[in-house]
């Protein structure tokens, strides 16, 4: 019989207590994980989508998927007293808009997303409403929507703005609103996109499917899914970022993007109007990214068009940091929707309206309008 | 047939718990990341250690810029803030307020002319106030504070036939913690009917705890969240902690307020909304059970919440500072000086339609 030496016994005991400690860490990640995947799988049962398939104020609409209802009143949309109301058009507006103008009225479209319907702020206002303070003589009509992309903002334009003579369409672009017109689902809500056929627009999942509670609620409970430490570990990676396939996915929509722009362009050559596009700055704007490269697209596609571009986003880059706190909306009364925080404020909209008043004042259409003080200014 | 099953759970629970362990190493991996990069919170600015109180003000500071460009901060020699006189008050006899509280009393990322205190004097011609607040002072703390150098010639001004007591829903249950950022808190209890603080006399402060802040690491663990969410008992511990400290709170104003009227003071107890009051919540019952209990024993409770939830968020907005506002880090959420201007002047409306309050101050015939 062989006897061990002490020093071989002292590493045996290391060995085993070595062993024992790398199995308790594994029982313990055991048990992390098991908790992780019980979190997980509870939260996607119980995850609720949103009361109402859509906004009480937007209907089903086959072609855009949601649309505003018309004259329309919602006394506390936003909060108590942050009252949203549409005209007989369907457009934010308290007042009517006749198909033709009266004369010396000077007429403005402003199209766009939740950043120009003004979610979180009462009527009037809006940016596009406080240009008619800063400009008098203009009317303007708000066709902005909650959470649409640059194709259903074209679409709406196309079926419901033309027919109301005006001068000018502003076209205000997000970074959001791009991203959104590369799918035909966003955030699980039902929408019509464009692909390019033949160099030609063609607007796909037309009819858009009626949406239901459960979609949005599968949607919502995949959230869950970003909760997971694995995925979080994942994401941590740049190539998994979460951001990453979207951006890429809008940076490949540019050619229909542009495209948009060149028939938005043809309409408004036929009727006698112009088009102005305006990039309205978010939260994610504020520090250099991919999204600086989309603006200087933008920018090189209405100069080489003679489109007027005016981007927001220089100017709203130099307000000093806590300025830019009092631009969004950071708190929202109860009873708001989700979502409204990070729009603009009160203030934003009026910074947003100012800035966009001296802009408008060096076209010749607007430049009859700015009050001298303005135009001196 | 035993073969088949036994291949099948293999195939099946191996690569399973394989996944489980590897997200439960990510979760370790994610916390041990966490713990790495916390940072124990920087102590209080311009403090001294104090055995009773924990911490008072540094004496005789005078710091043109403290909080940020023309944002000065001023003690005097007992340690308390101090502010240039309005000019209405240098005849001002009397009338005299005494300021307690937290933070917000303090007057932190304010300069000294724009404090609540400050401004009072300005909405109250002929009253002097004494700001005898603290930064991060627990409502424990204030009394305290008062209760020591309050006395019938608040810090050697004389007497002062007003005491507000200003506080925030996170003053008072800041009673239930036994330390912040290395200094000791003093610990009270009611026991036979009187207040007890029975930790005192308070040690000198330690380094901040790096664990201080590494401890919420552990409440990230996903398996301590399948636990409480399983029993609930986080929640539970939380809500009796709560209770407990509310109710504490108001034993130790009904002693206060005895003793402001041996001192022949009236006590004024002033509810600070924060920015978490501004959408109705738990603390709405709380703080009616409070203000109940405080008009049962016959002392004033002015609770400014409701007058700010019925402004537009955004001008809400103006009344406190912004999470780029200032230089100096964390101040985001204390009242800027719009909304300390806002408080004086509601404070000021309430006292002035009480009659005998308004009496107390010269405001009344």
């Amino acid at each position: 019989m062989t006897r061990r030496s002490p020093r071989s016994a002292a590493g045996s005991i290391l060995a085993r207590l070595a062993l024992g400690l790398v199995a308790a860490v594994l029982l313990l990640a055991l048990a992390e994980g098991a908790a992780s995947a019980y979190l997980f799988a509870s939260d996607f049962r119980a995850a609720a989508g949103p009361n109402t398939v859509t906004r009480p104020h937007t209907t089903y609409d086959t072609l855009l998927g949601w649309v505003n209802r018309k004259s329309f009143v919602s006394p506390n949309e936003f909060g108590p007293g942050l009252t949203l109301t549409t005209d007989a058009q369907g457009f934010r507006d308290t007042r009517d808009v006749t198909p033709v103008a009266p004369a010396g009225e000077v007429r403005l479209v402003c199209s766009g997303d939740s950043f120009t319907l003004a979610s979180g702020i009462a009527d009037g206002l809006h940016w596009c409403a406080q240009l008619e303070s800063r400009l008098p003589g203009l009317r303007t009509m708000n066709m902005g929507q909650g959470m649409y992309g640059l194709d259903q903002a074209y679409l709406w334009y196309a079926r419901d703005g033309v027919p109301y003579a005006h001068d000018a369409q502003i076209l205000a672009i997000t970074d959001v609103m791009l991203e959104r017109s590369t799918t035909g689902t966003y955030s699980g809500r039902n929408k019509p996109y464009f692909e390019l056929d033949h160099g030609r627009l063609a607007a796909r999942n037309v009819p858009v499917p009626r949406q239901t509670t459960e979609e949005l609620r599968v949607v919502y409970a995949a959230r869950a899914v970003e909760d997971l430490r694995l995925m979080q570990l994942i994401r941590r990676i740049p190539m998994f970022g979460g951001r990453r396939s979207v951006e890429e996915a809008s940076t490949k929509s540019f050619p229909i993007f542009e495209k948009i722009f060149d028939d938005l362009r043809a309409i408004h050559a036929r009727h006698g109007s112009r088009l102005i596009i305006v990039y309205l700055p978010t939260k994610r704007d504020m520090r250099p990214g991919l999204h600086d490269a989309w603006r200087r697209r933008i920018a090189g596609y209405a100069h080489g068009h003679g489109v007027p571009f005016f981007d927001l986003t220089p100017a709203m880059r130099k307000l000093r940091p806590d300025s830019l706190d009092l631009v969004w909306i950071t708190r929202v009364p109860a009873g708001s929707p989700t979502g409204v925080p990070g729009h603009y404020t009160n203030l934003g909209h009026l910074w947003v309206a100012r800035v966009l008043a001296d802009s408008l004042a060096t076209l010749p259409e607007f430049a009859r309008l700015a009050p001298q003080e303005h135009g001196a200014r | 047939m035993k073969r088949i099953a036994g291949y099948v759970a293999l195939v099946t629970v191996v690569p399973l718990a394989m996944l489980l362990t590897l997200e439960g190493l990510a979760s370790m991996a994610i916390m041990a990341r966490h713990a790495m990069e916390a940072r124990p919170q920087p102590p209080f600015p311009h403090v001294v250690h104090d055995t009773l109180i924990g911490w008072v003000g540094q004496p005789n500071v005078a710091l043109p810029n403290a909080f940020g460009p023309h944002l000065s901060l001023t003690h005097d020699a007992r340690g308390l803030r101090v502010h240039p006189p309005a000019p209405a008050a240098s005849d001002a006899g009397d009338h005299r307020i005494v300021c307690s509280g937290g933070s917000l009393v303090y007057g932190a990322g304010v300069a000294d002319s724009q404090t609540m205190c400050a401004d009072l004097e300005q909405a109250l011609p002929g009253v002097r106030t004494i700001d005898m607040a603290g930064e991060g002072y627990g409502i424990d703390q204030a009394y305290l504070r008062y209760q020591r150098d309050g006395g019938e010639r608040a810090g050697g001004e004389g007497p002062h036939p007003l005491h507000l007591l200003a506080f925030t829903q996170a003053d008072v249950e800041r009673i239930t913690r036994a330390s912040d950022r290395g200094f000791a808190r003093p610990s009270l209890a009611v026991r036979d009917g009187r207040l007890v603080a029975s930790n005192l006399p308070l040690p000198e402060p330690k380094s901040s705890d790096r664990w201080e802040d590494g401890s919420s690491v552990l409440a990230e663990s996903r398996l301590m969240r399948a636990i409480e969410r399983r029993t609930g008992w986080s929640d539970a511990s939380r809500t009796r902690q709560r209770e407990r400290a509310w109710s504490l709170a108001q034993a130790l104003v009904h002693d206060l307020d005895g003793l402001d009227r041996a001192r022949g003071s009236r006590l004024v107890l002033v509810y600070l909304p924060a920015l978490s009051d501004l959408r109705p919540g738990g603390s709405d019952a709380r703080r009616a059970a409070f203000a109940a209990s405080s008009a049962r024993a016959g002392i004033p409770f002015i609770d400014l919440t409701p007058a700010m939830r019925t402004m537009s968020p955004d001008s809400v907005d103006w009344l406190f500072i912004t999470p780029s506002a200032l230089p100096v880090r964390g101040l985001a959420g204390h009242y800027s000086a719009a909304g300390h201007r806002w408080v004086a002047a509601r404070i000021a409306e309430r006292l002035l339609a009480a009659p005998d309050l308004a009496r107390a101050i010269g405001g009344a015939p």
